[in-house]
């Protein structure tokens, strides 16, 4: 693997949350941005640039799935993962743009998988 | 002869002809009186027979001994006068002892003798003739007999008045007889006791000759033959043939008929023969309301037995007519009481029958199951109102595999067998029932055995005859040998000749048919048997009515309940749902941190211990949070082909290692024949994981000494309702099963037998299957264990969305 990280923003109304997920991806080996809400994300996006972003649904102000259109106005490129405690919103056509849905669980093994899935479609052979 | 011998001749004669009744004892006492006065050696007295134109030798003395008679009828022509006026008899012979007229040899041994003949005979009628005669010529002067033809006519005189004695005798005795026979008649009760007093009667009537009597009814077809005494077997054909001759050519008479020889029909060879032995034949015909109803036939014989015959007369023939009119009577009366019994009989056990069916007609309508109509109705069958030692049996169709099967048998014996002592006619319900229950409750092991093993696949191959009267769908008589070829069964429960088919309805569809033996059944009776069988019908109607009606109502019940209770649920799963997510995003952060806090703990502290046990019950709680969740919201499916077995090998591997630790034994028979299910792998597996979890866990929690054991089979088959092929998943345990009582609320959300469950597990399982379009059943033997089988079809076209 080369030396530069992906960055992930993680993007989720809770703290704890967007804390483990930081802690956790970082283990991984990603660098992480967090966002606390749709607005902050969208504000962070242009400097922040990340390579993937993680967003939760249900969120206060801007929902998850709202965030997910603008993010994909901006630039369509930028691969999006909704993760959410609702299995409902899987098939949904609201989030049909999204990556990939990953359904909140205990264990981030789903998610760290879908991310590892989608970083590898999006650049392929750039990976890890 | 002086004055004086004259006098003593005619004293005496007088004298006889008052002392006795008898006209042989005074002829008999005159000959000898006249012989020993030496008027001629021998004296003959010849009287006219009754019917005939002839002189019999009646009595002869005989003072010289030299007279050897024959033994009577001895006679001979006599021409009758014409005159009435009284003549000696010498002067209508042309001589006084004619050889032409008298054979003297036949007479007397020797020839030529010599007599006078001198006639006794009235004004009115002659009677015979008293014959001097001698072996040697001798003369009598005119005094002499002038002074004969007196003494003849105080013989006459006498003989005269016995005959009418005899016959006023006799007319008494005929009178007493019609009056006998009159009260006989009234008195009998049928045609077979009255005339068997005639014969007694008409032999008195004829007083002392032989008579035969036959008699005829002949509407009745009864000839009868009454013999009295002389008839050989000769007389008997003769008498037959005679009867029957002139039975040919009388049928229209209606009066008394006297045939006698002289006015015999000349033809009829057959009454020449039997003059020979008899002297009349007379036909009295029995004529009631203008018909000739029958006939009596008197045959009498040549013999007198009495000298006092009297030859029959009109006033007889009258009196026979008298007769003859009283049997024709009688004999109508009788008939007409036969009738008129019969048919109170008849309409007595009409009404008999009627009430016995409406009897049953009640008992059917109490009857609250088919097999309690059946049966009853079979037993009326064969009861004593119904038709009686007429065995019958109840054939029940199967509607799984169109075949007949023998289920009930009853014949009026077995009752009798196994009740002697219990009257049959019962009016009361209960008993009436019960009792016709009992024909065919207990039937004999073999009888049992033979109605289990008559099984008919089908009708189809019974001979015509049996299937129209099958599908006449009304009670039919048809030779035995028609039914007994479809089963060889039939022959020994059923064995008469004809055999009564009688199709049981219920609701226009044929339910079975009862076979009874119709040996004593009429056509008639099979209206009556329709009445049994149309009220068996309407009880079925009814029962099915009754049941279905309850049944629905039940259904309805139950709808009901869950309907209120799914509303509960509904509204309970929102909340629940609503709840479970606002758990789950602190679920995710204590559980994500709690495994960063275990990953940090060094190994073998306490503390590893503790994040442990929080990381193990954090699963456990979002299991039971995500339950709930895919419950009231479940997540769609994802249907694409599967291979089951692989899923199924996918699932047990998940288990191995708590298999093992529990001594639970694995057993997998996979079909290799298992082609792709198209399905929701992750779906499906959940269901398995499901249903091995309750396997588990009802085995884990008994202890009951024997080896565990969880069997998975899958196999293919082809499910006949659906018309279409279908994989099959059977999952056996051997634990502890289900309680009964809980059978009914497995599928139901949050319903649990378990301490610590959700009520879920199942409820989704159910509803995963039915999104796949297929079933799932639990098989439970409470205490023994559980098979819970899934099947699936192999092809998923357009599932309907599942339903919140």
């Amino acid at each position: 693997m080369g030396t530069q990280k992906y960055t992930l923003m993680v993007v989720d109304d809770e703290e704890n949350i967007r804390w483990l997920y930081k802690e956790e991806l970082e283990e991984e080996g990603y660098s992480i941005v967090a966002a606390a809400s749709g607005e902050e994300a969208l504000q962070k996006l242009p400097e922040v640039n990340p390579d993937l972003v993680v967003m939760d649904i249900k969120m206060p102000g801007i929902s998850g799935v709202d965030t997910l259109v603008k993010i994909k106005e901006i630039d369509k490129n930028i691969p999006v993962i909704l993760c959410s405690a609702y299995g409902d919103y899987k098939q949904d056509f609201t989030t049909w743009a999204s990556d990939a849905y990953v359904v909140k669980a205990a264990s981030l093994d789903e998610l760290k998988k879908a991310i590892r899935e989608v970083l590898e479609k999006r650049y392929p052979g750039k990976g890890k | 002869m002086d004055c004086r011998q004259k006098y003593d001749i005619l004293t005496k004669i007088v004298e006889i002809s008052s002392s006795t009744s008898q006209i042989n004892d005074r002829l008999t006492q005159a000959a000898h009186f006249l012989c020993v006065k030496d008027l001629a050696p021998t004296i003959a007295f010849y009287l006219l027979q009754r019917r005939g134109r002839r002189l019999t030798l009646r009595i002869a003395a005989d003072s010289a001994g030299s007279l050897q008679l024959p033994a009577p009828p001895y006679s001979y022509k006599l021409p009758i006068p014409d005159d009435p006026v009284c003549k000696p008899l010498t002067t209508l012979l042309p001589n006084p002892l004619d050889p032409e007229t008298i054979n003297a040899n036949d007479l007397f041994r020797k020839p030529q003798p010599h007599g006078w003949s001198l006639p006794l005979a009235d004004e009115n009628q002659a009677y015979g003739a008293m014959v001097l005669l001698s072996s040697t010529p001798f003369n009598i002067d005119n005094d002499t007999i002038l002074f004969l033809l007196v003494v003849c006519r105080q013989i006459t005189l006498a003989l005269r008045s016995s005959i009418l004695k005899n016959r006023d005798q006799q007319k008494v005795r005929r009178l007493k007889f019609l009056h006998q026979i009159g009260a006989q008649l009234n008195a009998s009760e049928n045609v077979q006791s009255a005339f068997s007093k005639l014969p007694d009667s008409a032999l008195t009537f004829f007083s002392d000759s032989a008579s035969i009597l036959h008699i005829f009814a002949s509407d009745q077809s009864q000839e009868k033959l009454i013999e009295q005494g002389f008839c050989d077997a000769e007389q008997h054909e003769l008498v037959l043939q005679v009867s029957r001759y002139q039975a040919t050519r009388t049928k229209f008479i209606s009066h008394p008929l006297v045939i006698e020889k002289h006015n015999s029909p000349p033809a009829a060879i057959i009454y020449q023969h039997f003059f020979n032995q008899f002297c009349a034949h007379i036909i009295l015909p029995l004529i009631s309301q203008g018909r000739l109803v029958g006939a009596i036939e008197f045959f009498l014989t040549d013999k007198p037995r009495s000298r006092d015959l009297l030859p029959l007369e009109k006033e007889d023939l009258e009196l026979l007519e008298i007769l003859a009119v009283h049997l024709a009577a009688t004999l109508e009366r009788t008939r007409a009481q036969n009738q008129l019994s019969a048919a109170n009989q008849a309409s007595l056990l009409r009404t008999q029958q009627l009430t016995f069916s409406h009897q049953i007609k009640n008992a059917l309508l109490a009857a609250d199951t088919p097999e309690k109509i059946i049966r009853l109705t079979l037993g009326a069958l064969v009861s004593n109102e119904g038709f009686t030692s007429s065995p019958a049996l109840y054939l029940e169709f199967q509607e799984k595999d169109d075949s007949w099967q023998g289920l009930y048998y009853a014949s009026a014996s077995n009752r009798a067998l196994t009740n002697p002592d219990q009257q049959p006619e019962s009016n009361h319900l209960n008993t009436l029932t019960d009792h016709l229950l009992e024909a065919n409750s207990q039937i004999p092991q073999k009888l049992s055995e033979e109605l289990k093993a008559l099984w008919l696949p089908s009708l189809n191959t019974a001979p015509s005859r049996f299937q129209q009267a099958v599908v006449g769908r009304k009670p039919t008589i048809i030779p035995a040998e028609f039914v007994t070829v479809i089963h060889a069964k039939l022959k020994s429960l059923l064995p008469g000749p004809k055999i009564v088919v009688i199709p049981i309805l219920s609701q226009d569809h044929l339910k079975g048919l009862m076979l009874a033996n119709a040996d004593y059944i009429s056509r008639e009776d099979l209206a009556y048997i329709t009445l049994f069988t149309d009220a068996a019908a309407l009880a079925l109607d009814n029962t099915k009515l009754y049941q279905r009606l309850q049944s629905s109502l039940a259904s309805l019940n139950s709808a009901q309940l869950r309907l209120s209770q799914s509303e509960k649920l509904m509204a309970l799963g929102e909340m629940a749902s609503s709840i479970a997510h606002e758990i789950k995003n602190p679920l995710v952060s204590i559980a994500g941190f709690a495994r960063r806090l275990h990953k940090r703990i060094p190994d073998q502290s306490r503390e590893k211990a503790y994040s442990q046990i929080i990381t193990k019950e954090i699963e456990r709680l979002e299991e039971i949070v995500n339950n709930v969740l895919s419950f009231s919201r479940p997540e769609s499916n994802k249907f694409e082909p599967h291979d089951l077995n692989l899923l199924i090998d996918e699932t047990t591997a998940l288990f191995a290692r708590e298999l093992k630790k529990l001594k639970i034994s694995l057993e997998v028979q996979l079909t290799s024949e298992m082609a792709a299910v198209e399905c929701d792998g992750n779906q499906l597996k959940q269901v398995l994981i499901n249903l091995f979890n309750n396997s588990i866990q009802a085995m884990s929690s008994t202890a009951n000494g024997n080896e565990h054991r969880i069997s998975v089979r899958t196999s293919c088959f082809c499910d006949l309702k659906r018309q279409e092929e279908r994989a099959l998943i059977e999952i056996e345990d051997n634990g502890k099963g289900i309680q009964e009582q809980f059978i009914h609320d497995i599928f139901n959300p949050f319903f649990t037998t378990k301490h610590d469950g959700t009520g879920l597990g199942l409820p989704i399982c159910h509803r995963i299957i039915l999104n796949h379009l297929g079933d799932i059943r639990i098989h439970n033997r409470e205490g023994k264990g559980v098979m819970v089988s899934i099947s699936l079809p192999f092809d998923h076209k357009a599932p309907p969305k599942p339903t919140v």
